[in-house]
């Protein structure tokens, strides 16, 4: 009977140690739990230039809407100096009193001057950086990185993360830019067989903000200086390096032949009025191929393009519905695509001299292990390319 | 109702199953890459085949083995010597395994989910479980592994599926990547991700001796299977320079997914999956250590030497911290995984050359 | 009397007690309405009327030493297993108390494991649910003066299923599980997913929701631990009191405690309305599961969940899971494992583990009973799909 009291004694006090230290365990051990309102949401990055080589990074965070004040959602936009990147956050605990979450991040914005001198730094640093995304967008504003988020006022939905989301949507259906995620970048910039781009944006004068008429006040001065900045088109990128701009038809251009997007709105000159346009909608047909043979020095590229089109809009008031007009649509669109096309590969080509199409990508089929591919060394001979284009359209008339 | 505790030969399956579907999905498609380059997804299928060939030749000398299993045959033919060389070797080899395996989950769970907790916190959650494991007993730990592990692995085969949108078959040229003789060399060095398969033969009493071979080739087909398809998904989303960088495959794979408007910030499921089929891992290779520990000393009961050895491994995983981080890609682990495959097949032709007959038979011994 | 010449009068004294009546808590809508009562007998009766098997054995005894209550033991004799009807009738035997009251009381004595949260023994109050065990080769134990039956073994898949399922359709049957099966999942996980997912994973919540959850979060003083556990702690309050308010203002309370508790909560700031709704969701899944003692066992064990999971987000869920699962998985009922059919996946084709296979596809009894007798219906048991001439109208189906 002893030696039952002992053992059950001790067995006692082991279940006693046993829950001291699960309670100590649990009290204690909660190291990550942070709760919602203690972070700071980061909806958008800024990357400036300043003197001495210091950065100003911007930050644009997220004001939450509360119930009592049934204000909308808001966003609070700070910048700050810093030399790198990552004491830059650091410092922002300095001036915010919650800390700041990167996962809800949805642009980074890069100044011009930044984008010429160099990204990868930047983001490389980030990347590894586990919180943010691979689905950021990156853009270059050539007005400077503050000047662009400070002028994005959400106007069209009270949420900011919202109209950002939307916006990235709107520019593929609408702007004809293909979307430059941080993933892609990143892809493309370290992939043997192509170029990096982002969204580029600069000032536009020809959008003009109406003033409300409740407001008489006079217009002040710091009003004066924001700009509504727009999407121009695309940065071309040759490694990290930003090297020249397209612009918004050389865009949608490069969006046809690299077929990012499906559709796109093409117009062209009336061949029988020389006054108006005709508008259509153009899609890639999918017999359409490139294909890529190097020979020595020189890469010789082939690219097929067959295309169909649905004319949507004339301006003139001429029928287009049969045949023989319809040849004539479709030999100015031919030629109108040839020498787009012409153009844009020459300047990516001879002036840029960077492949943001991939055809490195495809190139790459010629060879059977990664030695050979490394030796042809395709981001030097590239510049050396010869073009063989042949564009054949389909064109269908209105209903 | 049944006199004799066991499980069936699904139980089995995905015991073995989980352990090798864990390594992939942490870090095998990228060691793939990196030995490979571009045409890393041919190494499963040599490592699968050079698995199939292993098994058939271990399985070979078991003919006339009947019911037992290492321990057993050890002690049949060389004495009990023997029986607690080959005992304690196996232990050691298993418990090697398992303090580098223990690290690295637990790095990798920092790094995807709780990173501001110090590793030793995380290692004693682990360690509960796995004790919790290992004091039930191997039975039950095979019993529920044959219902969670088809749910981890669904979760995961969805994670991949989600992924197509993302797939450009330009990532896998060069066909031959950085060539024939670095897939050989891959191969051969990958076969540590088998070694799990040790623990087929410490099985062996638990289910029927005629399932032996079906559970076998089919744990090593499935398995085969998943690592193809997770480094095929894994070469064909990353070009092979960016894919060395990635430190968690399934992971970043799992960023990607955007579905439509709102199927996306997937890797929730990753998360869960992951920590379900590390924790269950763990805990079943704990529990075959303590079981080989006890039988290999005839202890009676196991469960006094759990915590004792659990106090060693987890004492044992802070030596790592001065190795660099990956152990098991160094040569040294590779060299003791594929020793691991070896044990068996010494004791069983050792057996074999003693003639040993099983039980079933009268037990004769041929000393 | 023959061969007396006298006659004897003898008073005899019937004992009040409660007619047969309706099941109070398991109610189906398709189904015979009559329930056990107190009466050994009528209970007894009840069963023999239902199942006119003449191998109905049943065993009678007396359990109490000052009690002296009567206690049957039912199984049919050649379906039943031996073994376990010599387990079931050594414990019944070998129980020494005083006095004996209830079945709830037996049903401790008997039990395999008492600290284990999960039920061992299945307790209802209908007699066409023990009608239908007994036919699949379970025991069952009636105790006087209790109208809850006790049936063993009992595994996982008897206390996910209620007596409905057998007489509804295929496609209601499944469709009514999968709800069934969510319900349980939900009352079990979702208030410890919640935390993980919102201490510890914000980055996986969509933008929208996460500040939606933030703004109602901001002005409530609590973390979000002592939130949930006041919440929940006084929705069990609720529970435990709505038992015992008398009947015409009982489903008043339910009604008023929800909704002004949790209106008054929010609008005085102490808890946000996204976690009503989260607590308000886990009671409706936790009122979903069939079985009284079940639901008992997972409302308990939700705590456990909500503890893990604010110590360590999805991981200690995963660890918990993984806990619940061994406890689960190792405990047995009279010998047979608890997880079965999913535990030890046994063979033979058991059709009704999650989907309920149709019903002239139900042909074997559940093997982990290792009945004598384990045919139910041959292959064909609707006699009137076989295409032979001649037949009229339908033979009956063989049982």
């Amino acid at each position: 009977m002893k030696e039952g009291k002992t053992t059950n004694r001790i067995a006692r006090l082991f279940c006693i140690i046993l829950c001291i230290s699960v309670i100590m365990v649990t009290l204690t051990g909660c190291y990550d739990n942070r709760e919602i309102e203690d972070l700071a949401y980061v909806v958008a990055i800024g990357i400036d230039e300043a003197d001495n080589n210091m950065f100003n990074l911007t930050f644009q965070t997220a004001v939450p809407k509360s119930i009592t004040t049934g204000e909308g959602e808001t966003t609070d936009i700070k910048t700050f100096k810093t030399d790198n990147f990552i004491s830059g956050f650091r410092k922002t605990g300095r001036y915010l009193s919650k800390k700041i979450n990167l996962s809800h991040t949805k642009i980074i914005v890069v100044s011009e001057k930044i984008a010429k001198r160099g990204l990868l730094p930047f983001l490389n640093g980030l990347q590894n950086y586990m919180e943010l995304r691979p689905n950021v967008n990156i853009i270059v504003s050539a007005n400077g990185a503050k000047n662009y988020i400070e002028s994005l006022q959400p106007k069209l939905s009270s949420s900011p993360t919202k109209f950002y989301d939307m916006m990235f949507k709107s520019y593929q259906t609408d702007f004809r830019v293909p979307s430059s995620q941080l993933g892609d970048y990143l892809y493309r910039t370290h992939s043997s067989g192509s170029q990096p781009v982002a969204i580029y944006t600069d000032v536009d004068n020809s959008v003009i903000d109406s003033k409300k008429p409740e407001t008489d006040k006079p217009e002040e001065e710091a009003d004066k200086g924001k700009k509504n900045m727009s999407v121009k088109g695309l940065a071309v990128f040759n490694g990290d390096k930003m090297i020249g701009s397209l612009d918004s038809a050389e865009t949608s251009i490069y969006a046809l032949m690299t077929g990012s997007i499906d559709n796109i709105k093409l117009e062209v000159r009336d061949p029988l009025d020389e006054r108006y346009k005709i508008l259509s909608n153009v899609s890639k047909d999918r017999s359409s191929n490139t294909s890529v043979q190097v020979y020595g020095n020189k890469p010789e590229i082939n690219i097929d393009l067959n295309l169909h089109a649905d004319v949507e809009a004339v301006q003139s008031n001429i029928n287009y519905s049969d045949p023989a007009k319809l040849q004539k649509v479709q030999k100015e669109y031919e030629d109108y695509i040839k020498n787009e096309m012409n153009s844009l590969l020459t300047k990516t080509s001879y002036e840029c001299k960077s492949d943001i199409f991939g055809f490195g990508q495809i190139a790459k089929k010629n060879y059977m292990t990664i030695s050979q591919w490394d030796k042809v060394k395709w981001h030097e001979i590239f510049p050396n390319a010869i073009y063989r284009i042949r564009v054949s359209m389909t064109v269908s008339g209105q209903q | 109702m049944r006199n004799n505790e066991g499980f069936g030969s699904w139980e089995a399956i995905c015991l073995l199953i989980n352990m090798i579907f864990v390594q992939v999905i942490l870090y095998f498609p990228k060691d793939a890459s990196v030995m490979g380059g571009s045409a890393g997804w041919i190494i499963p299928i040599a490592v699968t085949i050079i698995a199939y060939i292993y098994f058939a030749i271990a399985t070979g000398f078991y003919r006339q083995h009947g019911n037992l299993d290492l321990l057993e045959i050890s002690e049949k033919s060389a004495g009990r010597i023997c029986k607690i060389i080959v005992g304690l070797l196996a232990a050691l080899l298993l418990i090697l395994l398992e303090v580098s395996l223990l690290g690295e989950y637990a790095h990798s769970l920092k790094i995807v989910s709780l990173d501001k907790s110090p590793l030793a916190y995380i290692l004693i959650l682990f360690l509960v479980g796995m004790a919790a494991a290992a004091y039930y007993g191997i039975e039950v730990v095979a019993r529920i592994s044959a219902f969670i592990v088809p749910i981890c692995i669904i979760g995961f085969i969805l994670i991949t599926i989600g992924v197509i949108p993302e797939y450009n078959t330009d990532n896998l040229f060069p066909i031959l990547g950085k060539g024939v003789d670095s897939i050989i060399n891959g191969s051969t060095v990958s076969l540590h991700i088998f070694s799990p398969l040790l623990l087929i033969f410490f099985m062996i009493p638990f289910f029927k001796r005629r399932n032996l071979n079906r559970v076998g080739y089919l744990s090593i087909t499935i398995s085969g299977l998943i690592m193809f398809w997770s480094t095929l998904s894994f070469l064909l989303t990353y070009p092979y320079e960016m894919a060395v960088g990635k430190k968690i495959p399934i992971y970043q794979m799992a960023r990607l997914i955007e579905i439509g408007d709102y199927v996306q910030r997937v890797e929730s499921v990753f998360v869960l999956v992951f920590s379900l089929s590390s924790v269950l891992y763990m805990g079943a290779l704990f529990t075959f250590i303590i079981h080989i520990i006890a039988k290999t000393l005839d202890l009676d009961r196991h469960q006094p030497i759990i915590l004792p050895i659990a106090i060693i491994i987890y004492s044992m995983t802070f030596f790592k911290k001065g190795l660099p981080f990956h152990l098991p890609g160094s040569q040294m682990t590779n060299i003791l995984c594929i020793l691991a495959l070896l044990l068996p097949i010494i004791v069983l032709i050792i057996g074999s050359i003693k003639k040993v007959d099983s039980e079933n038979e009268g037990g004769q011994n041929y000393e | 009397m023959d061969g007396l010449e006298y006659a004897y009068t003898a008073d005899t004294k019937k004992w009040e007690h409660r007619n047969v009546g309706e099941p109070n808590s398991e109610t189906v809508i398709r189904g015979p309405q009559e329930a056990f009562n107190e009466q050994i007998r009528a209970n007894t009766a009840l069963l023999r009327k239902i199942l006119k098997d003449k191998d109905l054995t049943i065993k009678g005894l007396t359990i109490g030493t000052r009690s002296n209550t009567p206690c049957a033991v039912m199984y049919i004799r050649d379906i039943a297993n031996e073994s376990l009807v010599r387990e079931v009738l050594k414990r019944v035997k070998s129980i020494k108390v005083d006095y004996i009251f209830d079945s709830g009381e037996l049903e401790q004595l008997l039990e395999d494991s008492t600290f284990l949260t999960a039920p061992q023994i299945f307790a209802t109050e209908r007699p066409d649910t023990v009608a239908r065990m007994l036919a699949q080769g379970n025991i069952a134990v009636i105790l006087d003066g209790s109208p809850y039956v006790l049936v063993m073994p009992a595994t996982i898949t008897e206390y996910l299923s209620t007596p409905e399922d057998i007489n509804i359709r295929f496609p209601y049957v499944n469709f009514i599980r999968m709800i069934r099966i969510i319900g349980v999942i939900i009352a079990l996980l979702l208030p410890g997913l919640y935390i993980a997912v919102t201490n510890y994973h914000q980055e996986m919540i969509p933008t929208n929701l996460l500040f939606a959850i933030e703004a109602s979060r901001e002005i409530v003083p609590f973390p979000t631990v002592i939130e949930i556990i006041i919440m929940e702690f006084s929705f069990e309050l609720i529970r435990e009191a709505g038992i015992r308010v008398p009947g015409a203002i009982g489903s008043t309370i339910g009604i008023v405690g929800g909704l002004i508790l949790g209106q008054a909560a929010v609008s005085a700031n102490l808890v946000s309305p996204i976690l009503i709704i989260v607590v308000a969701i886990t009671a409706l899944g936790s009122f979903s599961i069939p079985s009284f003692s079940m639901s008992f066992s997972i409302r308990i064990i939700r705590f456990a969940y909500i503890i893990l999971g604010s110590i360590a987000g999805f991981f200690g869920i995963a660890l918990g899971l993984l806990l619940n699962s061994l406890l689960l998985a190792s405990s047995k009922s009279f010998g047979v494992p608890f997880l079965t059919p999913f535990g030890p996946i046994t063979n033979g084709k058991y059709s009704d583990k999650i989907m309920r296979k149709p019903m002239w596809k139900q042909e074997k009894r559940p093997d982990y009973l290792n009945t004598k007798d384990i045919i139910k219906q041959p292959e064909v048991s609707r006699g009137w799909t076989r295409s032979d001439e001649g037949e009229a109208g339908g033979e009956d189906n063989e049982e």
